[in-house]
Parts: C-alpha cells; sequence; structure tokens
C-alpha cells in the first residue's frame, strides 16, 4: 500500500501497524482521528510503546496512546516529492541536453 | 593536517579516557547538533529540509541546546540544520559552548555570513565550516542556485581577515570530476582555508548487493583518482585514516553512536541521516539502540553504501587511539602521507578487518 495525501486508516484495520511505520516516513501533515470525537492535526514523528509522537500545527510536542486513536488520515503534502537528488540530476540532464539539441 | 594541537590534544585524552578509564564502548566524540531545520537555500535532496512548515518554524532554545551538549559530552558540537545562521539566537548558543570549551563547527552555506559574522568573537573554539560543494558551475548547480559560490567564497574572506577558523566541508557524489575537484582543493587552499572536510553523497539504497557493492567500489575509485599524487600544501580536516578510508586502503565500519544527532524531535536513532525514532534522553539513544543493525557488517542495505564522515571518522579515530597499529598508522600517514591506492588499482578492503 502507498501512503500519500488522502490516505487514511482505521484503528481496528489489519494493516494500521504497518500504515504507522509508512506516515511516521511519510514528511507531510496526518490527522489523528480520536474516539472520543475530536482531532489532532499535525506532524508524526515517532511511534514508541503504542505510543504516537506528534508535532501538532500548533502547540508543543504531544503524546497520543494508540488506545485513544480510531483513525489517521494522510492530510498535508509529501514536502519530499519529487525532490531527490536522483530526481534532481536527471531533471538537470535533461536540460543539458536540450541546451545541446538547440545549439 | 589542519587540525590545531589544542583541540587534537582534547580529542585524544577524551578517547583515552573514555577506552580506558571509562571501559565506555559507545561514547559520542561529535555531537550533531541541529537547533532548526529551515534553510535559505533549497538543495535538491536534501531530506533535512522536506518538512511542513510549522516544522520548520520550529527551533532548539539556547537552553535546550547547552542542556543536550552536556547531557552528551561530546568535545566537539558540530552544528548543521537547516542554516544555523536563520536562528536568532544563534550567537548566544555559540557564546555558551567556547564558555563550556566545546570546539564548534558551525555549518553554514554563508549566504549570511558577511551580514550576521559581527555577532560572533574569534575563538579557537569557534569554526565557520563552510558548505563548498566544488567550484563555481558545481557548487551552485549543488545547491540549486546561481551566485551562491560567490556569496560563499565572500564569506569565507571576510571570516578568514577577521581572524576566524574556516573550514569547508564537501559532498561529493557518484559522477564527480576527480580534475576540477582536485582544482577545487587548489582554490580553497590559495584562499588560506584552514583544512577541507569531504564526504561521498550518500542516499540509501534498497538495491540489491551486487549494485551496491558497485558504488563503494565506484567511491573508492572516485578517490584514488582524487587524491592521486595530492598537492603537498592541501590540508584536510580528518584524521588521515578516514582519507584512507575513502580510497579504500582500509576499511572501517560505521560507529553511529560516534556521531549522536539531536533536533526539536529529541535524540536521532541511530545516526545522522536514517531515522528509526528518537529518544528523550542521550543515555536511552545509547542503551536502547541496537546497534548491531547498522554499519556494513550487519547487512543492513541502508547501510551498504554509506562512507559518510559522520558514520566513519570517530572509528579512525578510535582505532587510533585504541590499537597500536592505529595509532602508528596514523603517525606514519600524518608525516608521509596517506596510503592511496593507484587509481588504476582493483583492491577491494576487506571487511573484517582494519586493512
Amino acid at each position: 500500500m502507498e501512503v500519500k495525501q488522502g490516505y487514511s486508516v482505521a484503528k481496528d484495520d489489519t494493516e494500521f501497524s504497518n500504515s504507522l511505520d509508512k506516515i511516521v516516513d511519510y514528511r507531510g501533515d496526518s490527522t489523528v482521528f480520536m474516539q472520543d470525537g475530536s482531532t489532532v492535526e499535525g506532524y508524526i514523528f515517532d511511534v514508541v510503546a503504542e505510543t504516537l509522537h506528534i508535532y501538532p500545527i500548533e502547540g508543543d510536542k504531544k503524546e497520543i496512546p494508540l488506545t485513544e486513536v480510531s483513525k489517521i488520515e494522510v492530510t498535508g503534502k509529501d514536502t519530499a516529492e519529487g525532490k531527490s537528488w536522483e530526481a534532481w540530476v536527471a531533471k538537470k540532464k535533461k536540460e543539458k541536453e536540450q541546451q545541446q539539441n538547440e545549439e | 593536517m589542519g587540525i590545531p594541537i589544542s583541540q587534537m590534544w582534547t580529542v585524544s585524552t577524551y578517547v583515552l579516557k573514555q577506552k580506558f578509564i571509562k571501559r565506555n564502548k559507545h561514547y559520542p566524540l561529535v555531537l550533531m547538533l541541529e537547533p532548526l531545520f529551515r534553510c535559505n537555500l533549497s538543495c535538491a535532496g536534501c531530506g533535512k529540509i522536506q518538512y511542513p512548515g510549522h516544522i520548520l518554524k520550529r527551533q532548539l532554545s539556547v537552553d535546550e541546546c547547552v542542556q543536550a551538549v552536556e547531557e552528551c559530552g561530546a568535545p566537539i558540537v558540530s552544528i548543521p540544520g537547516g542554516e544555523p545562521l536563520l536562528h536568532p539566537d544563534m550567537p548566544k548558543i555559540v557564546e555558551e559552548l567556547v564558555k563550556r570549551r566545546k570546539y564548534i563547527y558551525l555549518c553554514t552555506n554563508a549566504i549570511l555570513l558577511e551580514k550576521k559574522i559581527e555577532e560572533y568573537k574569534p575563538s579557537k573554539y569557534l569554526t565557520f565550516s563552510i558548505h563548498m560543494d566544488g567550484l563555481e558551475e558545481e557548487h551552485d548547480e549543488a545547491v540549486c542556485r546561481d551566485g551562491i559560490y560567490k556569496k560563499a567564497i565572500a564569506g569565507i574572506k571576510v571570516a578568514l581577515d577577521k581572524g576566524f577558523r574556516v573550514t569547508t566541508n564537501t559532498t561529493l557524489f557518484l559522477g564527480a570530476k576527480p580534475d576540477r575537484t582536485r582544482m577545487f582543493f587548489d582554490e580553497m587552499t590559495k584562499l588560506g582555508v584552514e583544512g577541507m572536510m569531504l564526504s561521498p553523497g550518500y542516499s540509501y539504497s534498497k538495491a540489491p548487493d551486487q549494485e551496491s557493492f558497485l558504488q563503494r567500489k565506484e567511491t573508492y575509485k572516485l578517490f584514488r583518482e582524487i587524491f592521486h599524487s595530492p598537492n603537498k600544501s592541501w590540508k584536510f580536516n580528518h584524521s588521515p585514516l578516514f582519507l584512507e578510508f575513502l580510497a579504500g586502503h582500509r576499511h572501517y565500519e560505521c560507529t553511529p553512536w560516534g556521531n549522536p544527532t539531536y533536533n526539536i524531535f529529541g535524540w536521532q536513532k541511530p545516526c545522522y541521516l536514517l531515522q528509526k525514532g528518537y529518544t528523550k534522553t542521550f543515555k536511552e539513544l545509547i542503551d536502547e539502540t541496537n546497534w548491531d543493525e547498522y554499519g556494513q557488517k550487519s547487512n543492513n542495505p541502508e547501510c551498504a553504501n554509506c562512507m559518510v564522515h559522520s558514520g566513519h571518522e570517530a572509528t579512525t579515530v578510535d582505532h587510533t587511539f585504541g590499537t597500536l597499529g592505529g595509532f602508528l598508522g596514523t603517525v606514519r600517514a600524518t608525516f608521509l602521507g596517506p596510503k592511496i591506492p593507484k587509481p588504476e588499482s582493483q583492491k577491494i578492503p576487506s571487511v573484517s578487518g582494519g586493512k
């Protein structure tokens, strides 16, 4: 499964654990839906001992026990998309080839 | 070498104490203190700046930086980023670390150096480590913006004129041209920098082993071509054994605990490049990380091609002060120059031993 903007996974989904690892690696914000109906939107940067570590968009770091979570949705843009070194090298190569062709 | 004697003395006594008095197997040598991730450049492939805006706005406070430095205890503190000169309290952070006699490498792209240099005082403890990825064409291409090489050169000159210690730090990617790199070393030497730091560019790959092997081999070839018949006036801010490692004269395993990383998320597991979670304390980082899962010997594909200095320089220092062979090797390489296999050499150092 690919984790990208718009992807969501429920706590009782069998894929939840795998998805969570990928959400932690994702370079964008997610929204955590709590069992009490509230939400926390921010950057999830770690999961330790069944607890989410998140920087909410506003305020300080928060720790959220997974037992209080009902669903997580990837809501922010992937800030790493298309910005790899390899993508940059390929782009520059293409530009140089175009330049040479024009000359 | 380009490292002052007082710094070498501090490092050597520290390492000897860690190894033979405290008997610490996992001890830090350089703290990688990342006080912020925001930057005034947007270099392709830089994973340090690829975060949502609200994360890029955050930064460590002066107290958090000081606490991390004291908790870690390493004699050297490298301050990368992001761009550290964007941190409004950076002069205060530097002042506090100088008070604690830490040798600081403030890693900057130098865009703001001329403007901000009056906020700093020259000290043997403070070095501006200027990001330079080659001559003008290569550097501006690497940082994805024209004119930055000239800015950095201007920054280096101002810092040197004002009596600061200045080094350069250079990442070389496969495909780098050895002749151009040698010309770049000549240019930096002419400018009068204290030393040059080098690291092969690395992005971890889940490629099959054969491919990984070839990449490491290419790295050796690149550095053999660069270091072969070197200009005697080049000075590197490295252990000479690290240069022998880059050129494939000897193999070293990674010591990720040697350069622990602290940032707004906490102590990063296990190293500067990989992000396998965070701990709240330095002790937890050292005690709870399964270090056997990292380094080339571990067969972890993420480590297969990695030869970066933040993972391997500490190994060379440990080897120098931990073994007679390492010590004699360092003395020999310091006075006679590092042993660099010829560019056409097919030698691959054994993974199991020093050479």
